[in-house]
């Protein structure tokens, strides 16, 4: 038995699956996650990331299967659930027509999150996410990697127990991506937020995760550590990387339709 | 049920709204060009068609048709007789679109009407063009009717005659489509506020944002309900204002009927919005709004009665009329700005555009899905 799950798990998915009409998602994928663990879900496009973490944050109803957030069962008490948590989606979906601020206060109002406690959680936030000096400017004036942030602060505006970030690094440039880890890792140190998210970039998963679920094709493939996963395939060397590892799960790299040099140069064309 | 999730939502829109003026004024920009555009082009009345005459009796008769024939011109101008020398080469000119009508004066005219035997003028009419071919009917009709009037009345007159009282001063056509208009700036800013933004939210992932907070179904529905009920408010008021000014409508400015038109408005904004948001409830596709706006509009503008009445739609074409939202809108609308009417005439249209908003509120929440 390893530590984190002799611990009580903040995240438990019993058999969770998802069916699309034919096509499965998600096959029966059971794990638990620790409390103030941050834990990874690491798997090409399509592999089924976001179809978990909408079932676990609620917004995807299961075929089958259990999932529990801090003890609540997320299909008969989803409300409940949704207060200890805080969700990043993939899209930016922060409205820019608002001002920085605007946007986090909508949010804190949709979580019941009263006037003063509001106030002084919102300007925490923008302090910690750096965005302070710019809290009244309008979200469409920011770039992309500071409008990451706003939907970072937003996610924990009614400060969540655990934090949910769905893909929260595509489409940003390199730089943006290390600022974005930097900050997971203060919150994480800070604020003792369990940190689940999602990725294809196996280096984002090596440098933020304690542990990491791979997943391909809706199943579970492996799961630990990312040190005890590099050492676990055979004839592993200190120079073995994730991709080696995924590689040897499924037999492909992990970069195949949709790796890190296509999605910079998707994103590149496509910001504004 | 949380006000404060609510209007959470409602503060969210209503600053998107306020932030895109473009879009508030594009929605305007559509009904005031309806206005304009069909208001002074539909309502006119037929001017300086042209009409040739083929006089082949050339006898003293014939000179009076003349003479009532430029009388015509030169008074109510609906036409200008113009003199060919063949009915052939005047019927090529009708086809080839030059003159829109021949008055035919046939042969042995005079000598017919001073026997009493059945004189008769022709008429060839381009009919293709019915509103013209009618003004030209009209005019002739009156012309004839002069024509046989005897030159020495009887001094009993024995002709019924009916005496015309028109209630209202005449309604010019621009003042008529007003109502419409109205009508029309709510449905579009429902249409752009209401439909083509919920998609679009939805396709941006916004309300998957909110489906992860715990603001319940009922909440959600009501709030974008409310929130595009105001922006539509928005639209109809300033079209109203907009309107009344540019067709001289003065009634809209009596502060107790403002109030009146303030009602009327809000509860109009409340059914287009519901209505809206029932049809978009389950679309993803943002091309999709927007391809059915065009039949959206016609099959609930035009038959509305808002450009033309509805008592002259065919039955199965009126049966729409009794369940389209619009056909109260403009009736309630006409009411009180042109009959200058009280709330009590509007109270009917009232009542039933809330009682429609409010089953299409209904509605609206049982489709609206709180998952994905």
């Amino acid at each position: 038995m390893r530590p984190f799950q002799e611990e009580p798990a903040v995240i438990r998915v019993e058999h969770a699956t998802k069916r699309f009409g034919e096509f499965t998602a998600v096959n029966d994928i059971s794990l638990t996650v620790a409390p103030s663990e941050t834990f990874g879900l690491l798997g090409p496009n399509g592999a089924g990331k976001s179809s978990l973490i909408r079932m676990i944050t609620t917004v995807l109803p299961l075929t089958s299967g259990r999932i529990t957030v801090c003890g609540e069962d997320v299909s008969l008490n989803p409300d409940r659930a949704r207060l200890s948590i805080g969700v990043v989606p993939q899209a930016l979906t922060s409205d820019t027509e608002l001002t920085v601020e605007e946007n986090l206060d909508i949010y804190a109002k949709l979580y019941g999150v009263n006037r003063n406690v509001r106030r002084r959680a919102i300007s925490g936030l923008l302090e910690m996410v750096g965005l302070a000096e710019r809290r009244t400017a309008t979200v469409g004036t920011l770039s992309g990697g500071l409008r990451r942030r706003v939907e970072i602060a937003r996610g924990l505006v009614h400060s969540p127990k655990i934090l949910f970030l769905d893909e929260p690094t595509t489409g940003l440039d390199p730089v943006s991506r290390v600022d974005v880890w930097e900050m997971l890792q203060q919150i994480q140190r800070e604020r003792h937020v369990t940190i689940f998210l999602t990725t294809h970039y196996m280096e984002e998963a090596d440098e933020l995760c304690d542990r990491i679920a791979i997943v391909d094709q809706g199943r579970l493939i492996t799961l630990d550590t990312p040190q005890n996963l590099k050492s676990s395939i055979p004839g592993a060397t200190p120079n073995t990387s994730l991709n080696d590892v995924f590689a040897y799960y499924t037999g492909r790299g992990l970069r195949e339709g949709g790796g890190l040099d296509q999605e910079l140069a998707k994103n590149g064309a496509g910001r504004h | 049920m949380s006000t404060q999730r609510i209007f959470a939502i409602i503060e969210r829109e209503m600053r998107k709204f306020m932030r895109s003026p473009a879009l508030v004024l594009i929605s305007l920009v559509l009904p005031l060009m309806q206005l304009l555009v069909l208001g002074n082009s539909f309502g006119g009345k037929i001017v300086g068609a042209r009409v040739a005459v083929v006089d082949s009796d050339r006898g003293p008769e014939a000179r009076r048709v003349w003479e009532a024939l430029q009388s015509v011109e030169y008074n109510a101008k609906t036409f200008q007789p113009i003199p060919y020398a063949s009915e052939k080469e005047a019927t090529k000119d009708v086809r080839a679109g030059r003159i829109q009508g021949v008055v035919i004066i046939p042969p042995e005219y005079s000598r017919r009407v001073y026997s009493n035997n059945r004189p008769e003028l022709g008429l060839e009419l381009d009919n293709t063009d019915a509103f013209t071919s009618s003004a030209i009917v009209q005019a002739l009709s009156g012309m004839v009717i002069t024509l046989n009037q005897p030159a020495v009345q009887s001094r009993l007159a024995g002709q019924i005659t009916l005496q015309q009282v028109e209630l209202y001063p005449y309604v010019p056509y621009l003042q008529y489509m007003l109502p419409g208009a109205i009508a029309l700036a709510m449905f579009v800013s429902v249409m752009i506020g209401g439909g083509m933004a919920y998609i679009d939210d939805k396709s941006r992932g916004v309300h998957e944002g909110y489906l992860v907070t715990p603001i319940t179904r009922f909440e959600l529905v009501l709030s974008m309900n409310v929130a595009g009920t105001l922006k539509a408010s928005a639209g109809g008021l300033s079209l109203m204002v907009f309107g009344s000014l540019l067709a001289g409508v003065g009634a809209a400015f009596q502060p107790l009927r403002l109030l009146s038109l303030l009602l009327l408005i809000v509860c109009s904004s409340f059914a287009f919005m519901t209505m809206m948001s029932c049809i978009v409830s389950r679309m993803d596709n943002p091309l999709l709004p927007r391809a059915i706006f065009g039949v959206l509009n016609t099959l609930l503008y035009f038959p509305s009665g808002a450009v033309y009445p509805v008592q002259a739609l065919p039955s199965w074409l009126r049966a729409i009329t009794y369940v389209d939202p619009f056909t109260y809108v403009v009736d309630g609308l006409r009411g009180l700005l042109l009959r200058g009417a009280t709330l009590q005439a509007a109270f009917t249209d009232i009542v039933c555009l809330a009682g429609f908003g409010v089953l299409m509120l209904a509605a609206n929440t049982f489709l609206f899905k709180r998952t994905l």
